[in-house]
């Protein structure tokens, strides 16, 4: 009985959970469509709106070009499917991007009151793009690649879009530059391009013979003008560099952190890395503590911290050796740096507390037979009257 | 025997034409059988534009104000009230006045579409004509709006509020602190504000939350109030 009245108010408070949960949702696809002008061009979208509305939808269109579009309905209610048809006309003057706003919004009620103060609606906007050309040769390039390491192929991917009236007769090259200058130069296949089309090109680059570093891709394509994308890469090699540490270290009776910055300098996961830090003098080793380890993804830079107690140390530099251990792909390697930390002593807020409070003292005594004084001198002046 | 070949031949020839018959209807519709060693997949991915208030309504109930309160924040001139109770600025004040009800969540956008979109906020009623029913009154009435993707939640049950990252990259989120709500002329349209430029469409990172604050003037008209968010989701220039 106790259970079943437990089930009952279960059942009751997930339902008022959700009953009170209020929510408005509206959704759309396509998302929209794109389309390369053409004298008169005719198309047309079906469009397929779902929500959980129960008002009506409307449906409008918005843009310089909005007038070239009509629709077979300019509402829905809640949701439902719509056609919107294209029809452009034989000229367009103004050449480039255009874009047709499709709204479909929530029709609200202005003069009604609604319950609560703050109510909501919600619109979508998808949109019909035209891409009109310009006239003459006009060409937008881009280019992608990616970061690899050493031995392995970095894929270049060239856009070539022409947007103008003419066609295109192209031949792009491709330089790769180092830090001394272009390492390496690929020609792509002669190709044309037709006024409006779009094609993709593939290039790949074998980085057996190259080492380690910065590299710059660039390519030039030249449509009568010399059109260039350039594409930053980085081909790497495990390995980790010391980027800083610790300088400075308090001489104390207690655990002091030492912080090792480094950074990855492979295009791939370092699943373990650690600093072994050993400080040293002319006698020889002093004492020596290991950092936790860490894992590094492709190039990252990290703070990697270790512990010691400095009691023991004197004011004054020591020399130190930091010495990095990481593994990747099974491998394991180290890199080493000698480093110089300082060693100080704290000094004790107490003797400040002191100084400033006898100074306190001597401006409160200053003040108070400055006071005393007056009294006296008023007092004589009173007595000679 | 010589109608004995003649019906030889005419049976081979029946034979050969029926053949002939036979591979030429199965390469032509033939199930199961290929012509080539390719094959082609073909399939469409709609992109979808999506936007929902996964919380849509704010209401205070009825109330007034406290004006004997002489505390420093309202000086018996205004009812103070917001959603925000992190930032504790307006929350609902002269607690000694029967009526208003807390509210402690803002409204709650949620996108999940297929790609980067924009968000825009618009508002059919300033503090003017949505507090002080367009009359001229004295102190004023004020009406502001903020928004967040933090992931702290004002109700207290996981990530139902705002959603960290969810205006990245090249998107920034408008509207951090709390700024008057616009400019409503009457009749016009109503105004536009851009919440954020470019919105992801990750799963963890889509939620922002709008938050409300409303100071009432002692001097309001009284009455029902009532003010429509409308949340635009659009599509980003390519």
């Amino acid at each position: 009985m106790m259970l079943k009245k437990t089930v009952v108010y279960g059942m009751l408070f997930v339902f008022l959970l959700f009953a009170f949960e209020s929510v408005s949702s509206l959704r759309v696809s396509p998302s929209g469509r794109e389309y390369n002008f053409a004298p008169g061009l005719e198309a047309s979208v079906k469009f397929n709106v779902i929500g959980n509305l129960q008002t009506e939808l409307s449906i409008s269109a918005e843009g310089d070009l909005a007038k070239y579009i009509t629709f077979d309905r300019t509402s829905v209610q809640g949701e439902g499917e719509f056609v919107a048809t294209l029809k452009l006309p034989d000229t367009i003057d103004v050449p480039g991007f255009h874009r047709i706003w499709i709204v479909i919004a929530e029709k609200v009620d202005d003069e009604l009151i609604s319950q609560g103060m703050i109510t909501t609606s919600v619109a979508v906007r998808p949109a019909i793009d035209i891409y009109v050309p310009y006239p003459g040769r006009y060409l937008d390039i881009s280019l992608k690649g990616h970061d690899v390491n050493v031995g392995e192929s970095v894929n270049f991917d060239l856009s070539l879009s022409s947007k103008g009236t003419e066609t295109l007769i192209v031949t792009p090259r491709l330089d790769i530059h180092s830090n001394n200058g272009i390492f390496e130069t690929l020609y792509y296949t002669t190709r044309t391009i037709e006024s409006q089309e779009a094609i993709s090109l593939r290039k790949t680059v074998d980085t057996s013979n190259y080492t380690a570093g910065n590299y710059k891709a660039v390519v030039y394509v030249d449509y009568g003008t010399l059109a260039s994308s350039e594409y930053d890469f980085r081909i790497g090699q495990l390995s980790i560099s010391i980027l800083g540490y610790t300088n400075k270290i308090p001489i104390q009776d207690k655990n002091q952190a030492f912080d090792v910055e480094i950074e990855s300098g492979w295009n791939d996961l370092i699943d373990g890395a650690y600093a072994d830090v050993t400080f040293f003098n002319s006698s020889g080793k002093i004492l020596d503590f290991r950092t936790i380890s860490t894992t590094l993804t492709p190039w990252e830079k990290k703070k990697i911290t270790g512990y010691f107690n400095s009691v023991n140390f004197t004011e004054g530099f020591y020399d130190a050796n930091i010495s990095v251990t990481y593994f990747g792909r099974s491998q394991g390697k180290s890199t080493s740096q000698l480093v110089k930390v300082e060693f100080f002593k704290v000094k004790s807020s107490k003797l400040w507390y002191l100084i400033g409070g006898i100074a306190l003292l001597i401006i409160m005594a200053l003040i108070l037979i400055k006071i005393l004084r007056k009294n006296g001198s008023n007092k004589k002046s009173i007595k000679k009257k | 025997m010589k109608l004995t070949s003649f019906l030889m031949v005419i049976a081979v020839l029946a034979v050969v034409v029926s053949a002939v018959n036979l591979f030429s209807n199965l390469a032509l519709f033939s199930t199961g059988y290929a012509l080539t060693d390719q094959g082609n997949v073909t399939l469409d991915i709609v992109s979808i534009l999506d936007i929902n208030f996964t919380y849509n309504i704010i209401n205070w109930g009825s109330g007034s104000v406290n004006t004997s309160a002489l505390d420093a924040i309202t000086l018996g001139n205004w009812a103070y009230m917001s959603t925000d109770t992190v930032a504790n600025t307006f929350n609902l004040r002269g607690s000694t006045v029967p009526g208003w009800v807390n509210q402690s969540r803002g409204l709650v956008l949620e996108t999940n579409s297929t790609e980067r979109v924009n968000i825009t906020l618009n508002v059919n009623r300033d503090a003017f004509r949505f507090l002080d029913n367009s009359q001229g009154v004295s102190p004023a009435s004020n009406f502001l709006w903020r928004a967040n993707q933090v992931n702290t939640d004002d109700t207290g049950s996981g990530s139902s509020d705002g959603e960290s990252g969810t205006c990245t990259g090249v998107g920034t989120l408008n509207m951090t602190t709390y700024i008057a709500v616009p400019y409503v002329p009457t009749p016009g349209p109503t105004t536009s504000i851009v919440l954020c430029n470019s919105t992801d469409f990750a799963q963890v990172s889509n939620e922002l939350e709008i938050d409300f604050a409303v100071n009432i003037s002692r001097n309001a008209p009284t009455g029902p109030k009532n003010v429509t968010i409308t949340a635009t989701v659009a599509k980003v220039n390519p």
